[in-house]
């Protein structure tokens, strides 16, 4: 990747980046060591002394060469993610090949420091006082805060544009600002944040170099033009993976942190030579590790959302459980009674010699106080919710609790999602409480703003076969089914529903709603491709 | 002297508050299905809280649960979600949208469905033919595997029935033991909330211990019925049992629309037959 950004550094040395010191004097990235060493010092005839008068040692400081090394790089920005954890639950490197940012997701940690912008002073405060200088980035999505925050020969015009003094606020809602502070820190306001990178150049999209060349060569250079590229025509002209970044500077797809391990772990082990060799004593094994585990939490003053247990058992067999909830707690009970679950459901067969649990910690979310002699407010819905979901996917496991979703897909078995509850890999508590709290409040929504079809109940996962030949003689012989024979009575239709011959799965389908002579109504298609007739749903 | 009865006034009150507070569960609330024809068969006229109700169908393919799903929404305007329990893998959420559910407030609830497990462990039996020792094996384990999948999604379902903030659980199972029945009824009277299992035919001839039994068939279209109800499918909804032992004879007359899938009442009024000419 640096040998790609800086032909130069293919034969020799080269300058990856520079301070504004260093800059002024001309040196920019990529230009070979020695050209940059000279730029910085002017070069005098040996046996001559140097003589710099002090203006021009102000006029031209001093530059000094540190040999780059991306280890040392990524351990600092482990180090300097430590001191921000108190700000937000997930904290990430960014995703490139040398990441020079912090990704911190504060989803709902805003009203507890008063304001965005408090939040933002505060970490910087405290990243100064560490000896680090920062700058500062606030939007609705991660590709969008990246942007921002790497938008060097603009981000002295996108403040400007977020300066009510200038006179170009109208189109920005909130007043939450610090112009008047010196403070490197840009929040934009919630859902506005396209019209702010329309302006931004498209290396702000965190494109290959190669597919930049290929934007630049079309005439694309900013955000703006990248917004008005047609998305079907994309696949075909750039790769995969910006096709990907497009997506997240839309904001289309969902792009997840990747968090940085703790440097410090809360971790918890057991070792023995007599093993424990039946459920019950792997689950005193797992409950004293427990424990342990949630008496350093609550040490720590913080919670727990996934434990995460690796068992050495004998054969050298390696096993792993992992324990999700919903909420961070430090409720050893929670802990015992789902890994209890999880245990009841799948035990052990081998004996365990070694194991060791690991915490995934997060913020403890805030108390509230209730309404005690409120006929409903005494019973919580999200809370109760929760600990249904940490029951269900302890015993169950993680797939079992999913939420729905609409696609926008004319094939019936994929015109829609499920997703499951703890997202796997989506260690952020906030997303997941968001979707039970959205679970448990009524909405003023109408549902019946989708389909408007006349749609079956029961969907088969797999259409089942039930005649081969015209439709005549399917009339006439009907079909059978789970043992039953059926007299068709009536077939309306058809609904044709057909994609692209190029998809990965195409469908070429009839579908037609059949009426037998005992009045029971199924959903039946015949595939366009041959003269195969399938029962795909049944209208119960 | 109106001080002292004033105190010991608030000091009645708040003792009925604490004593609620102390009882965990909700009151029963009595929510009308929106189908003014099914709330008059039904002893409490509407679907209580806090009750087991089965929703029998006669055959395949008759809308039985399109119905329940239909009569589930009003219990959605209070907070809580519905939960489905979904042992099969084959709900289709779209017809929940065209009832009038948003999909936000379902939680779906899918036991896995495979045949086998890594963690399960089975002794082989004991003999001397190996591939049919093998295939014995085989089939020993998937039974195993059946009757425990049959045990989570009942779990499930209980565990769900149990929860304060489900509104309502809808579940299609066939074979409920009454010990199982009574579990449920004991959870939803602590959590209020309501249970609808859905039940194919085989249940009729099973005695009932829900709170209200339900069978739903589909009225055969002919050309007198399809020129009352035209683009539609009749049904019909009887109330077969009701555990507080005030029956109501009589059956509700619903239809489901073949074009948009949404239940209504068949109204007398638009769908009326207009009456045969009298002879002069």
């Amino acid at each position: 990747m640096i040998r790609t950004l800086f032909p130069s550094a293919r034969s020799g040395p080269t300058v990856i980046a520079v301070s504004p010191d260093a800059w002024v004097q001309g040196i920019r990235p990529g230009l070979p060591l020695a050209e940059a060493r000279s730029m910085a010092r002017p070069l005098r005839a040996p046996g001559t002394k140097q003589t710099r008068t002090r203006r021009q040692a102000a006029k031209q400081p001093e530059v000094a060469f540190f040999e780059w090394s991306p280890d040392e790089d990524r351990r600092q920005l482990t180090a300097v993610a430590e001191l921000t954890r108190s700000f937000a639950p997930v904290v990430g490197a960014d995703s490139m090949p040398v990441p020079d940012c912090l990704l911190l997701n504060i989803t709902g940690c805003a009203p507890l420091f008063g304001s965005e912008t408090t939040l933002a002073e505060h970490l910087l405060r405290k990243l100064r006082l560490a000896g680090w200088t920062a700058r500062i980035a606030v939007a609705d999505t991660v590709a969008a805060a990246w942007a921002f925050v790497h938008a060097d020969g603009h981000w002295a015009e996108l403040r400007q544009q977020r300066s009510p003094a200038s006179g170009r606020s109208a189109i920005h809602r909130r007043a939450d600002w610090n112009a008047e502070s010196s403070l490197p820190v840009l929040i934009i306001p919630p859902g506005a944040q396209q019209e702010h990178l329309e302006p931004l150049p498209i290396t702000a999209i965190r494109l290959q170099p190669a597919d930049s060349e290929i934007l630049e060569q079309l005439g694309i250079r900013t955000i703006r033009q990248v917004f008005r590229l047609p998305s079907p025509d994309l696949p075909s002209r750039l790769s995969a993976d910006a096709v990907q970044r497009l997506d997240q500077i839309r904001g289309i797809s969902e792009e997840q942190i990747d968090p940085i391990p703790e440097a410090d772990p809360v971790v918890a082990q057991w070792a023995s030579e007599f093993p424990a060799e039946n459920t019950d004593e792997v689950r005193q094994v797992l409950e004293h590790l427990i424990e342990q585990i949630t008496a350093e939490l609550t040490r720590r003053k913080t919670g727990c959302i996934r434990l995460i247990c690796s068992l050495k058992c004998e054969g050298d067999v390696e096993r792993s459980l992992t324990i999700d909830v919903i909420r961070p707690s430090q409720s050893p009970e929670l802990f015992r009674d789902v890994v209890g679950l999880r245990l009841e459901a799948a035990p052990f067969p081998e004996a365990v010699y070694r194991a060791t649990m690991q915490a995934v910690t997060a913020p403890l979310p805030v108390a509230r106080q209730r309404d005690l002699f409120s006929s409903t407010a005494h019973v919580a819905p999200v809370e109760e919710l929760t600990t249904l979901l940490d029951r269900l996917s302890g015993r169950l496991g993680r797939e079992a609790t999913r939420t729905i979703q609409t696609q926008a897909d004319a094939r019936p078995e994929f015109g829609f999602a499920t997703r499951p509850v703890h997202s796997a890999g989506d260690t952020d508590p906030q997303a997941t409480e968001q979707t039970v709290h959205s679970m448990v409040t009524p909405t003023q929504e109408t549902a019946q703003d989708a389909v408007g079809l006349f749609r079956p109940v029961r969907l088969l996962p797999v259409p089942f076969l039930i005649h081969r030949g015209p439709a005549r003689d399917l009339m006439q012989n009907g079909f059978a089914w789970q043992g039953q024979r059926f007299r068709i009575a009536e077939l309306t239709g058809p609904e044709r529903i057909q994609t692209a011959w190029w998809d990965d799965t195409p469908v070429h389908r009839d579908y037609f709603r059949l009426r037998t002579d005992s009045d029971s109504m199924f959903w039946i298609y015949r595939d366009l491709r041959n003269t195969d007739w399938f029962l795909h749903g049944i209208f119960d | 002297m109106s001080n002292s009865s004033a105190r010991s006034s608030a000091i009645r009150h708040l003792r009925q508050q604490l004593l609620r507070t102390q009882f965990s569960g909700v009151e029963a609330q009595t929510v009308p299905t929106g189908f003014a024809s099914l709330d008059a068969l039904l002893p409490d006229h509407g679907l209580s809280s806090r009750s087991v109700i089965e929703w029998v169908s006669d055959q395949h393919g008759v809308c039985a649960m399109a119905v329940a799903l239909r009569c589930a929404v009003p219990f959605l305007q209070q907070s809580g979600c519905m939960a489905v329990l979904d042992a099969q893998h084959d709900f289709f959420p779209m017809a929940a949208v065209v009832a009038g559910i948003p999909l936000s407030r379902i939680l779906l609830i899918r036991p896995a469905l495979e045949e086998s497990s890594p963690n399960d462990h089975c002794s082989p039996l004991s003999g001397h033919g190996g591939k049919a020792d093998e295939q014995a094996v085989t089939a020993v384990r998937r039974i195993r595997r059946a009757s425990s999948l049959q045990a989570d999604a009942i779990w499930a379902l209980e565990q769900a029935a149990r929860c304060a903030a489900v509104r309502v659980v809808v579940c299609r199972i066939d074979r409920l033991s009454s010990t199982v029945m009574r579990r449920l009824q004991l959870a939803v009277e602590r959590s209020g909330c309501t249970v609808f299992l859905i039940r194919p035919s085989s249940a009729l001839k099973q005695p009932s211990w829900a709170d209200l039994r339900l069978l739903v068939r589909s009225q055969s279209v002919t050309p007198s019925t399809r020129s009352v109800v035209p683009k539609a499918q009749p049904l019909t909804v009887e109330l077969l049992k009701a555990r507080s032992a005030v029956t109501r004879t009589g059956r509700a007359e619903l239809k489901i629309d073949y074009e948009t899938g949404v239940v209504s009442e068949i109204s007398e009024l638009a769908d009326s037959v207009s009456p045969a000419p009298t002879a002069r």
